[in-house]
């Protein structure tokens, strides 16, 4: 004959429904004239029962734009190659719209900054540089050229040939929680090596400090291309 | 076009991995979608907090992205990607205890001051679902992690006890015998609150 510990082992399998019918049998009849077990699966059905309905909770807003960041890091570092980083997964339904959104007042500043509509793939941004040379440039000093990057590019008008000063993956200077207008200032031009550039507020700035730098009276001016 | 269309229902998991497999972006995406909010309920389950939780969800898709040739066809995708998320949830835990242990350790006699909620104090008059969640939960952090795990996956997940063996990696009657108990001590510690929530 069983005793209640052997009949409790079985508790797990009949509040799943998985016990064989018997047994099932069995056990109801034990917990009919032992009021200890029956309260003892009356409870484990009721937690069962709770712990199914407990609420469910969502990823919070800023998740997608997170995963996605992170999903640019761990590709930069893989070196891993598609034809246009813009292909990568957007994730989520509720991504799409945020996501078209930045990518709007993205392309609004950035038109704004540089006088042109930003489009996919290479492009040469207003200016008397020619784009091929440029892209060589880059390919000199960074050894690739990645979708994503925005080139600060000047000519030196001595040796007529194309500088580049510095070039950084926009969604590495994007921190998520800035705006806009914070992500595309102080970084871009904190690297760029020439001094009083790191506050500098605006492109005005940058440019005038640029045009007028003692240091370098080769510089004629600068421009930014978006690979 | 609709979230159930977007998840493409018609296409098996192993399908899509087995796409994402040949460098296709938006099968990845497709199991994204699809695992997230599950991922992310387990591991808050599991941890109680949610952006720790939304962590431990992107890295498991990080190490998907990784990992994606590691995966063979012999095993289920779902069991395998609990299996990733739920062994980065336990390396959490185990961080944040070693974390407790320093903390107090650190503490003078005089800055350990405790404060104990009285949490049944309501429950009479006012059982609402927060309050019950959060009692049932606490009841979950306090489980040891081998029995936290089988009764969040099999009594929150839902999952099969035959998942459940694979994703654990212990035999059937291993699990069965474990969720059992953990569904005793769950009760044992749930004894002095009417439940169930609704």
């Amino acid at each position: 004959m069983k005793n209640c510990t052997s009949y409790k082992k079985l508790f797990s399998e009949y509040v799943d429904k998985t016990l064989e019918p018997a047994r099932s049998r069995d056990l109801e009849a034990h917990t009919a004239s032992c009021a200890a077990c029956k309260s003892s699966l009356d409870a484990m059905l009721s937690i069962k029962r709770s712990l199914a309905s407990l609420p469910k909770i969502g990823a919070s807003d800023s998740f997608d734009a997170v995963m996605r960041a992170r999903l640019r890091q761990q590709i930069r570092r893989e070196g891993y190659r598609t034809r246009s980083l813009w292909r990568l997964p957007s994730f989520s339904l509720n991504f799409k719209a945020p996501a078209y959104a930045v990518l709007a007042v993205l392309l609004i500043f950035l038109g704004a900054m540089l006088q042109k509509t930003y489009n996919s793939g290479p492009q040469v941004v207003k200016g008397n540089y020619q784009f091929s040379q440029v892209q060589q440039a880059l390919l000199q000093k960074a050894g690739a050229i990645d979708p994503g990057y925005m080139v600060i590019a000047q000519r030196d008008s001595v040796n007529n040939r194309i500088v580049i000063i510095n070039y950084v993956d926009i969604d590495e200077i994007a921190p998520l929680d800035d705006s806009l207008q914070k992500r595309t200032q102080g970084l871009i031009y904190s690297k760029t090596g020439l001094p009083n550039l790191r506050e500098a507020p605006s492109r005005q700035i940058r440019t005038s400090a640029l045009q007028s730098n003692p240091a370098e009276p080769r510089i004629q001016y600068a421009k930014e291309y978006i690979f | 076009m609709t979230k159930n269309s977007k998840l493409q229902p018609d296409i098996s998991d192993e399908e899509l991995i087995k796409r994402f497999q040949d460098d296709d972006l938006q099968a990845y995406d497709i199991i994204i979608l699809r695992y997230k909010d599950q991922l992310l309920n387990f591991a808050y389950r599991f941890l109680g907090n949610v952006e720790e939780s939304e962590d431990i969800v992107q890295e498991t898709f990080l190490r998907l992205w990784r990992n994606r040739h590691a995966y063979r066809q012999i095993a289920k995708f779902s069991t395998w990607i609990y299996t990733i998320a739920g062994n980065l949830a336990k390396t959490e835990l185990r961080k944040r205890k070693r974390r407790k242990v320093i903390s107090i350790s650190d503490m003078g006699f005089e800055d350990k001051e405790y404060e104990i909620e009285d949490e049944l104090a309501n429950t009479d008059q006012d059982a609402n679902s927060s309050l019950t969640e959060k009692i049932i939960q606490d009841a979950i952090d306090e489980l040891p992690p081998r029995f936290k795990e089988v009764i969040i996956l099999r009594d929150i997940q839902e999952l099969s006890y035959e998942d459940i063996g694979s994703i654990l990696q212990i035999p059937l009657g291993t699990v069965k015998s474990r969720v059992n108990r953990a569904r005793l001590k769950l009760q044992s510690k749930l004894k002095d609150i009417d439940t169930p929530m609704r």
